[in-house]
């Protein structure tokens, strides 16, 4: 039982992970590198520290990869309770960066809370849904009481204000309560009260109201530069620009003081521009081997808490993606969400790593058993 | 271990919804790539005009000159004040009442209105119209006052350096050029008007330093030289403003024309303007060229003119003055019709009696000759001048009376510009001169001339002896006896000329204005008799008069100043004429050759086309002047100063300038007087400096200095003229009766000849 072997590992899953990670990096550097520049007289800043946090981040994968997810069950309040200690502590003495107090800095480290609670989040509902099997069929025994927790946590996420974690958040809450096998009808209500909730604090701030309206119809406030249709439209340009094949590694024009964060949630324009539908590919092809991955993954555990924790990562990170490749392709409204393992961003690649870690290690654990489950049937004369 | 229930299909179709959400993803970027395009809008076109910046780079409207290339319309750079408010901003208004207190005045605002505006929550803000349109030294000013937050904008603007100053010729733009309003800048505005150019930046790579910049240069306007002299025209703004200020008329105005090529050397009305203050013109019309009205007895010399070329002028024939009737009418000569008895025509052209040209003109001259006369000499039609808004007068209907009247300026209407055009003929033997103010018209761009005017005959409504007789009796109206031009005498130049004192028809209709001063003073004159080189015409209309003063007081007050200073600066050589800048230019450079020998200095100069002028005994060159900073003319002094023995030297010739240069280097005071060149000197050449004391020194113009000369060849001239066997007995006869008509009236030389040409005429 002990035993690790080295084909245990998923190699497929940390293969795609690697990758899309290096080619993030890779295209934080073309992006970043004339924003480096301007703002920091290097033109490899964000290039060295998104290095650093991949080398924390490989530490991290790891970590998580040999830590038997089992073990984690047992810290979801202590997990729980340091994410609502995060979240207030954020209010209180966050940096705003952007209007937004999300950030906590801890000497030359800035941490983001909320990035904290994608994990901690995921681990409890896996955790809670998977004991609440027996009561699923009921609202109020079954669905209900673990969403208070959600809403606490989402609550103080919307106050920074970050509405577009909050989203993610909420996405990957409900696709783990439906996966918990929670009747339709509840979903229902459930996505129903999610959907008029973010309808209220959409509508009720004229700024996202503005977003909205502007996501609605961009080019009728072109003009209003630095406002989410300019960034979009500048995106738009970025993708027409590089054509079907792209004008190539390094060579946007886009990156130079037209697109904003071109470096972070608008990396993939960057990347169709400089490298046309072949990098539009690549990442949705990878995010693809990932995802089916992950499927299988959660499929083959064998514990429900397994099988749940698979799906909320998985889901987690799909969600994330859709959020933003929606956001610039002008499919949904703009949050400023970063593209997991491909954005510039400490918090995010750390948890995201954490996450994937998390998910080899399930595979892991479901592959050592089948190999022993194998072994045993084959050789039973050991042990 | 329990699985989850339906989890497969479940987690199946949220997979199937991913899978569907990219496809499309990845669909629509595809549509973006390839077709460039979102919604209808082309980005590809957005991408271009995102990538490529676009500046205007500002044409310079063009300058327009005086003869001697000195600017009267210019385009300079002029300052706005604004002070930045934001306290993000580092430079930054920190002590708003101490701004307002020291800068309020400055730009004519209140200190608290101003500290108000100062403490407003804006960014920035532009403070009151005091603060727009300041000039360098004023923008110089606001900033010793150093105070944080003010800051200048720096904005084109049209200025005009001479203020007051042929301002309906210029006319003016608004200040920012937006407009051309008036006057030739209205006039010329398509050649003043420069094209802007573009100046495209490409940013494609602006951080790798491979900007690529196309420039479409700015074709700037072209400038426009005029034939106004800078010289002459100051003398006559400066009159016509002392006359406006001691005589207060309604209107006046003064056209200084070159005779010989009907160039317009200086033309100006009153009221006139500050063309930099726009605001507050009271008339814009150029009464020079716009003006129509019945001009009075100015116009007899043209009916002269056509009794003289027509041959039938008896000047010592006789008349009974007073009043004569017409049609029913009876006019009256301008003594109420008293007269002055049986009087010559000569006598009556002496007097400006109306009685003598209705005669002229109605039993004299043969029917229809008057009017045929005027319309040669340009009346009843446009010049043609090239200044906008030219009247064309009106002869009026030919009938007996009105011809009558017309002969002696009633009835029919002239424009001033058509006296001086009418009067060249006189003045120019018979040739009539368009006349016209612009000379030239370069494009800088360039440096082409893209318009160069040539004198223009306007036709020959009499002959050269027409001409030159009708100047000899004219120059009577000023140096004869009862001459009503007397007030026009000038020493030492002859003047041809005629007065004019005209009612005003009354605007009302029916008659004319009656009462004191309702009328309009006015005098034409050419000069020098001979060869006329100046013709001045001054108006004025309505001035107001102490009972002891007469109308040609105030004329003469512009006429006589504006003539001979005209015909003084026209007898400048044109080095000593052209603006100094304009041959410091093209001068001759002279090194300093302080310390050095006096032989060396001296070859120097002689070699570099210079006129060295060495004072003191000395070898070594002490000091020099002109220094080397100047650059000179051919034939111009240089003056050095030796170490030895220093003694005045011979200045006879000098020129003010060369004088002034002397007195530098001399270190000594020379009182100058007149102008020209220098004909005595109150020290004896070879008196030493030091022994010099005050030294006055005397200047006349070129042509006195050659007084001597010029008196024989005129005497030569008579003598030959004289000695024409066939004119002798007639000139004797002319003479003869002249000498009766007026005793004391001087029999000079040049009337002789002239005199005995009317009869040759009626041979």
């Amino acid at each position: 039982m002990k035993t690790w072997r080295y084909k245990d590992y998923d190699w497929l899953l940390i293969g795609a992970v690697a990758l899309l990670t290096l080619f993030g990096i890779i295209m934080v550097y073309s992006a970043s590198f004339p924003l480096g520049m301007r703002a920091y007289d290097d033109a490899a800043f964000f290039l060295k520290r998104q290095i650093m946090f991949f080398i924390i981040g490989i530490g991290v994968f790891a970590f998580m990869m040999h830590v038997p997810y089992e073990k984690w069950k047992k810290t979801t309040p202590l997990l729980i309770g340091l994410s609502i200690f995060l979240l207030m502590l954020v209010l209180i003495i966050g940096n705003e960066v952007n209007g937004a107090k999300s950030w906590i800095g801890f000497g030359p480290v800035n941490i983001q809370p909320a990035e904290f609670v994608k994990l901690s989040l995921i681990i409890y509902l896996a955790q809670v849904y998977s004991q609440k099997q027996k009561y699923i069929d009921s609202f109020m025994k079954g669905v209900m009481p673990p969403l208070v927790v959600v809403a606490v946590l989402l609550g103080f996420i919307v106050m920074q204000p970050d509405v577009g974690t909050a989203a993610a958040l909420m996405m990957t809450t409900i696709v783990i309560v439906f996966l918990s096998g929670a009747k339709f009808r509840h979903m229902f209500m459930l996505g129903g009260v999610a959907a008029a909730l973010f309808a209220y604090i959409a509508l009720t701030e004229p700024y996202r109201l503005a977003r909205l309206v502007s996501f609605m119809d961009p080019f009728a406030s072109e003009e209003a530069v630095g406002g989410g249709s300019f960034q979009l439209i500048q995106g738009y340009i970025a993708i027409a620009h590089g054509g079907l094949f792209g004008v190539g590694l390094g060579e946007s024009v886009q990156k130079m003081n037209y697109l904003p964060e071109a470096h972070t949630d608008f990396i993939i324009p960057i990347i169709a521009e400089e490298l046309g539908i072949f990098g539009v590919l690549l990442v949705v092809g990878l995010l693809g081997i990932i995802a089916w991955r992950g499927i299988k993954i959660g499929l083959s555990a064998k514990g429900q808490f397994g099988t749940l924790l698979a799906f909320g990562i998985v889901f987690q990170l799909l969600s994330q993606a859709v959020i933003n490749a929606g956001a610039v392709a002008g499919m949904m409204p703009i949050t400023g969400l970063p593209f997991p393992l491909l954005s510039y961003g400490g918090s995010s690649l750390l948890i995201t790593l954490a996450m994937l870690g998390l998910l080899a290690n399930i595979s892991r654990n479901n592959n050592r058993l089948a190999r022993v489950q194998d072994e045993g049937i084959n050789k039973p004369t050991s042990a | 271990m329990k699985k989850l229930k339906n989890t497969k299909v479940r987690a199946l179709l949220l997979v199937i919804a991913v899978a569907v959400f990219f496809i499309i993803f990845t669909g629509r970027m595809v549509y973006i790539q390839v077709g460039k395009t979102v919604e209808g809008n082309d980005l590809a076109s957005m991408a271009d005009s995102r990538y490529t910046t676009t500046e205007t780079v500002e044409a310079k409207r063009g300058t327009i000159y005086d003869k001697q290339g000195e600017p009267l319309a210019e385009q300079v750079p002029s300052y706005s004040v604004y002070a930045v408010l934001d306290e993000s901003y580092d430079d930054h208004v920190k002590n708003p009442a101490r701004v307002a207190r020291e800068l309020g005045p400055l730009i004519g605002m209140e200190p608290a209105q101003l500290e108000d505006m100062l403490e407003r929550d804006q960014y920035q803000v532009e403070l009151g119209s005091g603060s727009k349109y300041l000039t360098l030294s004023e923008r110089e000013e606001i900033e010793q006052l150093d105070l944080a937050g003010i800051h200048f904008r720096e904005e084109p603007t049209r200025y005009y350096p001479n203020q007051t100053f042929a301002s309906h010729v210029l006319g003016y733009t608004n200040r920012d050029m937006s407009e051309a309003q008036m006057g030739l800048e209205a006039g010329l505005n398509e050649e003043l008007t420069g094209e802007d150019g573009t100046k495209t930046e490409s940013e494609e790579n602006a951080l790798l330093d491979e900007e690529e910049t196309t420039t479409n240069t700015a074709k700037d306007g072209e400038d426009v030289y005029l034939t106004l002299d800078g010289n002459i025209q100051s003398v006559l703004e400066q009159s016509m403003s002392e006359v406006e200020e001691n005589y207060s008329p309604n209107k006046m105005m003064g056209i200084v024309a070159d005779a010989d090529s009907g160039e317009i050397l200086g033309m100006s009305n009153r009221p006139s303007f500050n063309p930099n203050e726009y605001e507050e013109i009271e008339n814009y019309t150029n009464y020079a060229v716009s003006d129509q009205y019945e001009p009075g007895s100015t116009i007899k010399m043209f009916t002269l003119a056509a009794a003289i070329d027509k041959g039938v002028y008896e000047g010592k024939d006789t008349y009974e003055s007073g009043t004569y009737e017409v049609s029913g009418e009876t006019i009256r000569d301008h003594n109420n019709g008293e007269g002055w008895g049986e009087i010559t025509y000569n006598e009556g052209l002496r007097r400006s009696s109306n009685v003598a040209f209705m005669r002229i003109a109605l039993e004299i001259l043969p029917e229809g000759a008057l009017f045929d006369y005027l319309k040669k000499f340009g009346f009843g039609e446009e010049t043609g001048i090239d200044l906008p808004n030219e009247a064309d007068g009106a002869l009026a209907e030919e009938t007996p009376l009105n011809v009558g009247i017309t002969a002696f300026g009633q009835a029919s209407t002239v424009t001033p510009i058509q006296m001086i055009q009418g009067a060249t003929a006189i003045a120019n033997d018979g040739e009539m001169m368009q006349p016209y103010v612009i000379d030239r018209i370069e494009n800088p761009n360039n440096n082409e001339t893209t318009y160069q005017s040539e004198p223009k005959t306007a036709g020959t409504p009499i002959s050269e002896k027409a001409a030159r007789q009708t100047r000899e009796k004219l120059q009577t109206v000023i140096e004869g006896e009862n001459g009503t031009g007397a007030p026009y005498q000038i020493d030492g130049v002859e003047v041809a000329g005629k007065t004019g004192t005209a009612q005003i028809s009354d605007p009302e209709g029916g008659g004319y204005l009656s009462g004191e001063n309702q009328n309009i003073f006015s005098f034409i004159g050419m000069a020098p008799v001979d060869d006329p080189e100046i013709i001045v015409y001054v108006v004025v209309d309505r001035p107001e008069l102490e009972p002891t003063e007469t109308g040609s007081d105030a004329v003469s007050a512009i006429f006589n100043p504006v003539m001979q200073q005209s015909l003084s600066y026209m007898n400048l050589t044109p080095s000593d004429v052209e603006d100094t800048k304009a041959y410091e230019e093209s001068g001759i450079e002279f090194e300093d050759y302080t310390g050095k020998s006096v032989n060396k200095a001296e070859n120097a100069a002689e070699n570099a086309g210079l006129e060295p002028v060495v004072i003191g005994s000395g070898n070594q060159v002490e000091s020099q002047i002109p220094t080397n900073t100047e650059r000179l003319i051919v034939g111009e002094k240089v003056i050095f100063l030796t170490n030895g023995q220093k003694s005045i030297p011979d200045v006879s010739g000098w020129s003010l300038r060369e004088i002034q240069r002397l007195e530098k280097l001399l270190e000594i005071d020379i009182d100058t007087s007149g102008s020209g060149y220098v004909s005595s000197q109150s020290v004896e050449p070879g008196t030493a400096v030091s022994a010099a004391g005050n030294m006055e020194v005397e200047l006349v113009p070129p042509d006195e200095l050659q007084d001597a000369q010029t008196d024989q060849e005129e005497t030569e001239e008579n003598n030959q003229e004289n000695e024409n066997g066939e004119q002798q007995p007639q000139e004797a006869e002319t003479e003869g009766s002249e000498t009766q008509e007026s005793d004391t009236e001087e029999s000079t030389g040049e009337q002789q000849p002239e005199e005995s040409e009317a009869p040759v005429e009626n041979q």
